[in-house]
């Protein structure tokens, strides 16, 4: 059953939107070499608290943390630890703000600048990896409008980043996202069947579009026992993009910004 | 947070409970409690112990299906 949010409702997830796109931003300020990764966790934890908010994370059952941090080959769902970062991390945040009994869900990957000259050219590939995440995630927002369904937004993303060489993961896939924090439907970055046999779009669906891609092969792998961290088999570099949004007449509304 | 998204399997009816729940093994041998989808019920379709049957599944909980299809 996927639910539909009154003008009402949709308001206050923009409120707890705009909280998370302010923690979240100034999370990836602080990614600097020599911090851990519990300490954002931490920070992050502080910030949603000062703008009288919840962490949403922590809501989830066997889920102790405020963020997921997916450093490198982490694809998702990465549990903060003491990993100091390091210049060149490619670090992907994922953070959620539980406000006024509703959720909303953003991700963003930066890479910490490494300013020695002779790795210029590993920069550049990561930029361009980096960048076509990102411009996958604007264009299927794009897609989100009354009419379309879940499967035109899957295609677009998958397009994009397929279409440079990347692999988009087929194991995890954005979701609705509302009084909890994973509802109906699923929206995966990748179209399997018709786009026809897809959930059609309306007016007042709030999701949570994620672009979960590879650099090397789509198979992921749970990378020890905490239960949570999953990263690519083939241990290459892993991007994570999410921003939620809501179906207006008018068309998608970004919540998260 | 990311989602783990569902996945269908192929199944073999094992036997029919009340209320159109089913049990049913999967390939590698595990028994998952089924129930019938809409469109299934919608249109009559008669599901027996011994049909092959694909399942919709997800990784959340991973002893329960959603019967989508009989094969023929």
């Amino acid at each position: 059953m996927i639910n539909i949010k009154t003008p009402e409702e949709i308001e206050i997830m923009k409120e707890g939107g705009g909280i998370l796109a302010a923690v979240l931003f100034e999370l990836l300020k602080n990614i600097k070499p020599g911090v851990s990764e519990l300490e954002i966790d931490k920070l992050a934890e502080k910030l949603i608290l000062k703008k009288g908010s919840k962490p949403g994370f922590k809501e989830i059952k066997g889920y102790n943390n405020s963020i997921c941090v997916s450093t490198n080959n982490v694809v998702v769902h990465g549990v903060p630890t003491n990993y100091k970062f390091k210049a060149g991390d490619i670090v992907g945040i994922d953070c959620g703000v539980f406000y006024k009994g509703f959720n909303t869900d953003m991700a963003e990957t930066i890479q910490i600048k490494n300013k020695k000259l002779k790795i210029k050219s590993d920069n550049a590939k990561i930029q361009k990896f980096l960048e076509t995440g990102k411009r996958a995630l604007k264009e299927g927002i794009k897609q989100a409008k009354t009419g379309n369904r879940v499967g035109h937004i899957s295609k677009t993303i998958q397009n994009i980043v397929e279409g440079k060489g990347y692999s988009i993961v087929r194991s995890l896939v954005g979701h609705g996202v509302g009084r909890t924090l994973h509802e109906e439907p699923e929206v995966p970055g990748f179209l399997e069947f018709d786009v026809e046999k897809t959930p059609v779009l309306a007016e007042g669906m709030t999701i949570a579009i994620e672009v979960i891609y590879n650099m090397g092969k789509s198979n992921v792998k749970y990378l020890n026992e905490d239960g949570w961290t999953i990263a690519t088999e083939d241990e290459s570099i892993s991007g994570l993009f999410e921003r939620t949004i809501a179906i207006t007449k008018n068309g998608p509304l970004i919540l998260t910004q | 947070m990311v989602h783990q998204g569902s996945f269908e399997v192929d199944g073999v009816v094992k036997e029919a409970l009340p209320n159109t729940l089913f049990r049913a093994e999967l390939e590698n041998g595990d028994i998952v409690l089924c129930h019938l989808s809409g469109k299934m019920r919608m249109h009559f379709i008669k599901i027996l112990p011994g049909d092959r049957v694909k399942l919709e599944m997800t990784p959340y909980d991973k002893a329960k299906g959603r019967i989508t299809y009989r094969y023929k």
